[in-house]
C-alpha cells in the first residue's frame, strides 16, 4: 500500500519536476520500449520432475520434451523524465504465473538519482540477494540456459514493493552499498489441496556490498523477512492433528513448527566473478535459514567456468544444494488400543513424509555451449547431470508422486535467448 | 611501395579502414568538458557523470552497425555480444536508464546538436564541417 501510494505520488510530480529542469527534459523521443526472451526446449529422463524454479513447482515437465519450463518473453518500458527522475516497468510472461493476481508485473518503479552517488528508487523492484537474481530471467545476459539449479531453484521471491537505496563510492575499485525495503507477494503452486499458496511476506528487508575492481567483482547480500500469509499445511493434515492432539501432548507443538505465518527466513550469500575477458570464471555459496519445518533450511554453492573463442562459448559448472536440518523423525506415544494407536502412527509418518519430501540434497554437473549467433541473439545447448540422495528431492517437483529414494537425472536444453 | 603495402593490407582485412577512426562528440553550446577515454568507456558502461549545472551527461548509442562494434572494441576491448550481455544486465535489472538507439550518424549529429547535455560517437569521416559539434575525445 506504501508502495503503491510513493509510485502514484512521484509520478504525478513528474510533469513538475521534468519543467524545472528546463532544456534537459527528456521527451517521449527518449522512452525505450525494449524486451528479452528465451525459447527453449528442455527434455530429461528418470524419475521425478526437474524445474528451473519454485514457482514453476506444479509443472508436469518431466513426461515429455517442453518449451515450457525455460520459455519466457519479458517487455520493458522506460521513461525518463529528465536528468534524473525516470520511471520503468516490465511485464514477463511465463509458465505457471497468475496474471490476474499481477504476477505479470516485475517491475514498476521511479528512479531518482540526486548524484552520481546516490539512487533511490520506489515501486515494485527485483530481490537482488545473490548475484543473478533481479535479471534470472534475462537468460541472455549469463552463460547457461538458465541460472544454476542448485543455487536459483529454492529462491522464492522475485520482486517486493518498497523501496532501495544505493550508494556507490570509489576507494580502491569501485564500491556500491545498498539497502532494500518492502514487502513482497509471490505466487507459488506448493499447495497440496490444488490451490497456489500466495507468499505474502512482512518485515522485510535486506542489503547488497558489491567491490568491483578491474575483472574481478565480490559481492554480498543478505534478505530476511517474516511469512506473512496462512501455512500450507492440508486441511486433511490440520484435521489428523487436531483429532491426535488428545492423545499426543506432542502434536501442539508439532502443528506448530508447521505453520509458516510469522517465522523468520533469511537468506546470506557471498559471490565472485572473475571476466578478464578471454574466459570467466564464477561462483556463489549461500545459506537459507527458516524457523519452520515447511520450508526447506539449505546451503547451496556453485562453480561454474567458460572460455570466449571469438563468437562459441563452451562452459561448465558444477552445483550443489545441501539441507541442514536432520531428517525429521517423530516418537509418538505408544501403548493406545490398536485403532487408536494405528491412527497416531499414520499421523506421525505422515508428517515425517511430508516434511522430509522437501528436504534438499543433490549435486549436478553441468555442460554447456553458447553460441553468439548475433548482436543480441545466442543459442546454447546445455546439459545437467544431476543427482540427489535419500530424502534430497525437494528441488524436484512430482505432483503425487513421492520419491524419497536417491535418483539421477539428464536434463538437456536447446535455446535461442535475446533481447530486442 | 609504401603505399603499395598499405593497400594490400588493407585488401586482406588486415589493417582497419577509416571507420576504426571515431570521435565522441557534443552539441557546440554544450558545457561538457574533454574526456579521457576511461571516462567514456565509464560513460557507456553505464556509470554516470554529472556536470557542473547538476544535469548528468547523456551518452546515446547507435543501432547494430559495424561502427557500432568497432567503436565498443576501440573504446572497451569488448565484443559486442559481451557488451549486450552486460547492458541486458544493467538495464532489465533496473539498474540504469538503457542507452538511446539512434538509428544513424546524422541522427547522433543531429541529437546531440539540439541537446545539451548529450553525447554520441560518429566515425571522423562523418565529422560536419561547420562545427555545430565539439570533439571531445578521437579514438584512432
Amino acid at each position: 500500500m506504501l508502495a503503491k501510494h510513493l509510485l502514484l505520488s512521484a509520478l504525478a510530480a513528474m510533469p513538475l519536476l521534468a519543467q524545472a529542469h528546463g532544456e534537459e527534459t527528456s521527451s517521449f523521443e527518449d522512452w525505450q520500449l525494449s524486451g528479452f526472451y528465451s525459447l527453449a526446449l528442455t527434455d530429461q529422463d528418470g524419475p521425478l520432475h526437474f524445474y528451473p524454479a519454485l514457482s514453476q513447482f506444479n509443472s508436469d515437465y518431466g513426461s515429455r520434451p517442453t518449451y515450457k519450463a525455460d520459455s519466457v518473453v519479458g517487455l520493458q518500458l522506460d521513461a525518463p523524465f529528465n536528468s534524473q527522475w525516470s520511471a520503468s516497468s516490465q511485464l514477463v510472461l511465463r509458465d505457471q504465473a497468475e496474471y490476474s493476481k499481477g504476477d505479470a508485473i516485475e517491475r514498476l518503479f521511479v528512479r531518482y538519482q540526486p548524484s552520481e552517488h546516490l539512487t533511490l528508487r520506489a515501486g515494485r523492484l527485483a530481490m537482488d540477494t545473490f548475484m543473478l537474481s533481479d535479471y534470472r530471467r534475462v537468460s541472455y545476459a549469463y552463460p547457461w540456459v538458465r541460472p544454476p539449479h542448485e543455487f536459483y531453484g529454492y529462491l522464492s521471491v522475485d520482486h517486493f514493493d518498497g523501496a532501495d537505496i544505493a550508494y556507490n563510492w570509489h576507494a580502491a575499485g569501485e564500491w556500491q552499498a545498498k539497502l532494500n525495503v518492502g514487502p513482497s507477494r509471490t505466487v507459488l503452486p506448493i499447495s497440496t489441496e490444488g490451490q497456489d499458496y500466495r507468499l505474502r511476506t512482512r518485515s522485510q528487508w535486506g542489503g547488497t556490498l558489491q567491490w568491483q575492481r578491474e575483472a574481478l567483482t565480490l559481492r554480498a547480500g543478505y534478505t530476511t523477512f517474516l511469512f506473512a500469509s496462512e501455512p500450507v499445511t492440508s486441511g486433511l493434515l490440520d484435521q489428523a492433528l487436531d483429532s491426535v492432539k488428545p492423545f499426543w501432548p506432542q502434536a501442539g507443538e508439532i502443528h506448530n513448527q508447521l505453520q509458516l505465518k510469522d517465522k523468520r527466513l533469511v537468506y546470506k550469500a557471498l559471490g565472485a566473478v572473475y571476466d578478464p575477458g578471454g574466459w570467466w570464471l564464477r561462483g556463489e555459496v549461500a545459506a537459507l535459514q527458516n524457523q519452520s519445518l515447511w520450508f526447506p533450511e539449505v546451503h547451496s554453492y556453485y562453480l561454474a567456468t567458460g572460455v570466449r573463442l571469438g563468437a562459441w562459448q563452451p562452459y561448465v559448472g558444477y552445483g550443489r544444494a545441501y539441507a541442514t536440518k536432520p531428517l525429521l523423525q517423530l516418537s509418538e506415544p505408544t501403548g493406545y488400543p490398536p485403532l487408536l494407536q494405528a491412527g497416531i502412527s499414520q499421523t506421525a509418518r505422515g508428517i515425517e513424509q511430508a516434511v522430509n519430501a522437501i528436504r534438499v540434497d543433490q549435486h549436478s554437473t553441468t555442460l554447456g555451449l553458447r553460441w553468439d549467433v548475433k548482436p543480441g541473439m545466442a543459442l546454447k545447448l546445455q546439459w545437467d547431470k544431476l543427482k540427489s540422495r535419500p530424502n534430497g528431492n525437494g528441488l524436484l517437483g512430482g505432483g503425487n508422486a513421492v520419491e524419497s529414494g536417491a535418483i539421477r537425472k539428464n536434463i538437456v536444453s536447446i535455446a535461442v535467448q535475446g533481447v530486442f | 611501395m609504401h603505399r603499395f603495402l598499405l593497400m594490400m593490407l588493407a585488401l586482406l582485412g588486415l589493417i582497419g579502414t577509416a571507420q576504426a577512426h571515431f570521435v565522441l562528440i557534443a552539441g557546440a553550446g554544450s558545457n561538457i568538458p574533454d574526456l579521457e577515454k576511461q571516462q567514456a568507456a565509464n560513460l557507456y558502461l553505464g556509470k554516470p557523470l554529472m556536470l557542473a549545472s547538476g544535469v548528468f551527461v547523456q551518452p546515446v548509442d547507435v543501432v547494430d552497425t559495424e561502427l557500432r562494434r568497432d567503436f565498443y572494441l576501440h573504446l572497451t576491448s569488448q565484443n559486442l555480444a559481451m557488451i549486450d550481455a552486460y547492458w541486458a544486465q544493467l538495464q532489465f535489472a533496473g539498474r540504469s536508464k538503457p542507452l538511446l538507439k539512434l538509428e544513424s550518424e546524422q541522427e547522433v549529429i543531429d541529437f546531440v546538436r539540439r541537446r545539451n547535455n548529450a553525447i554520441g560517437f560518429i566515425s571522423r569521416a562523418a565529422l560536419p564541417k561547420d562545427k555545430s559539434v565539439r570533439v571531445l575525445l578521437v579514438l584512432e
